[in-house]
């Protein structure tokens, strides 16, 4: 049995969707331990930081995989497509809740919202309260790619395949998201604070 | 030979996370100067992975609740049932539910509807068998009738000398043709059945009076048409193509073809002209010619 299972950890994720699409239990109990946490944590961060509604999104794309293995594309990587289906769940999140600036007030009163703290940590509190608001502001798919990119270390040409588009294409979103979120958060930046006189440590 | 470098923002992000601005290689400074305003942006969105990074370690990931790994086990599980166990559990849901409570009204309706659709079949087979059985009577009635008359009009009329037998169906075109039983039938079955004692009624009237004209009649032409049925009824025979030998045939008398006219037309609409038309070939041949009339030659002459 221990060798059994090990053996199938051993496997690659389209080698286990195979084996989910004829049926196999424990090859997808494997891939939902693989994945659930990254999963569950993207939606956490896409999604307002709600933990509940996190649970459930996870809850329903794994539900649908198990309903219909066979919606797998087996030319894709497991990986890129499994957040190709969570951004578009995210996206219909967005729809439902009619979009970002609901969701800004939806964080501000949030159950995840920032307990006050003292010194760096309250800097990095409110950093992290600053920048969920600033990602709210984004379109959908600026605000996932700086997320895959930055929160989930997926690279360049992952993200691509999710978003089904060029590299270029990927590239330009990230810089033009760094590049307005620096405009809007330079308020963290120590040598921006030293300039107005106010010492800050980070 | 000197490599250029070619960057991207990719390239931007990486020399943002390795090196300062001060720290920049004149080269790749002019590059970040192409896609950034200068020295202070640069800074800042340093300073902005910068957060974001620790922001991330500091973070701590959130656990998925282990019932949710229940739901979607018991999910997969579901899925795997065959597809034939579905079914039949969707079958004895259906013949034996759970809940008869919500059930009656739809059954009564289904109910109703089936016993509608039963005894709607049952009276379209029973008129549709009720409405052949009276018209086949109809026509055995009339077919019977037909017999009958024919015999009766038709006394054993000996055979005068001098007339020659023929066959009925080789008469001439001047005599309405003696349409067959089936034609007759084909074609009047509708009126016979609807009428058929009124038919009978006027037919018996019309015998009567077609008897007495064609006594009248067979005393002026007795002569005349007896000729000219021989000499029609040789040519008949000359041009039919292949009689056949054996050939139930009798003799037509006068009284006999104006029967046949009655029989055909049982109004007597058709005969009574017919035989008006023939009156008048016999007068006209009694008649003189016009060139004969010398009062209506001078006229013509005239150019009247």
């Amino acid at each position: 049995m221990g060798l059994f299972s090990r053996s199938l950890d051993q496997l690659d994720d389209e080698r286990l969707m195979e084996l989910v699409v004829r049926g196999d239990e424990k090859a997808f109990a494997t891939l939902y331990d693989r994945y659930h946490r990254r999963v569950l944590n993207y939606f956490h961060r896409m999604l307002w930081q709600d933990r509940e509604q996190a649970q459930d999104m996870l809850q329903e794309l794994f539900a649908k995989l198990a309903q219909r293995p066979q919606s797998y594309d087996t030319a894709r990587p497991f990986r890129t497509w499994l957040f190709s289906v969570a951004n578009n769940m995210c996206k219909n999140a967005y729809r439902h809740a009619e979009v970002v600036k609901q969701a800004a007030t939806h964080l501000r009163n949030g159950v995840d919202r920032v307990e006050p703290v003292a010194g760096l940590a309250l800097d990095r509190a409110l950093f992290s309260d600053r920048l969920q608001q600033e990602l709210a502001e984004l379109s959908d798919d600026h605000k996932a790619t700086f997320v895959m990119r930055f929160q989930e270390d997926m690279a360049i040409k992952e993200i691509a395949a999710v978003f089904g588009c060029s590299e270029g294409t990927v590239k330009s979103r990230i810089f033009y998201t760094l590049k307005k979120l620096a405009e809007r958060l330079k308020e963290f930046d120590p040598n921006a604070l030293s300039d107005h006189g106010t010492t800050r440590t980070i | 030979m000197e490599q250029r470098e070619r960057y991207d923002p990719e390239d931007i992000e990486n020399l943002l996370n390795e090196r300062g601005f001060d720290e920049l290689l004149p080269e790749e400074r002019a590059y970040v100067l192409r896609h950034i305003s200068g020295r202070a942006e640069y800074e800042h969105m340093r300073a902005l992975l910068e957060h974001v990074r620790h922001n991330e370690q500091d973070r701590s990931p959130i656990e998925a609740d282990p019932a949710v790994r229940d739901r979607v086990m018991a999910a997969f599980r579901q899925g795997q049932e065959p597809q034939w166990r579905i079914w039949l559990n969707g079958v004895m849901l259906w013949l034996k539910p759970s809940e008869t409570g919500s059930l009656w009204r739809p059954a009564l309706a289904f109910a109703s509807l089936a016993v509608l659709i039963v005894l709607g079949i049952l009276v379209v087979q029973l008129s549709r068998t009720n409405t052949g059985d009276g018209l086949a009577e109809l026509k055995q009635e009339g077919a019977a009738e037909k017999a009958s008359k024919e015999q009766e009009a038709l006394p054993a009329a000996p055979v005068e000398p001098g007339v020659k037998q023929v066959r009925p169906e080789l008469l001439d075109d001047t005599i309405i043709p003696e349409r067959s039983s089936e034609d007759m039938d084909e074609r009047s079955e509708p009126s016979v059945a609807e009428n058929a004692p009124v038919l009978q009624f006027e037919e018996e009237i019309h015998a009567n009076e077609e008897q007495a004209e064609a006594k009248d009649f067979e005393r002026s032409t007795a002569a005349e048409s007896t000729i000219s049925l021989a000499a029609r009824s040789e040519d008949a025979l000359l041009s039919a193509p292949t009689a056949p030998a054996a050939i139930d045939s009798r003799t037509i008398t006068e009284a006999e073809m104006v029967r046949n006219f009655s029989l055909s037309n049982a109004s007597g609409k058709v005969a009574a002209p017919a035989t008006r038309k023939r009156e008048a070939d016999l007068s006209a041949n009694r008649s003189r010619s016009v060139a004969q009339d010398k009062e209506l030659t001078a006229l013509l002459a005239a150019g009247w």
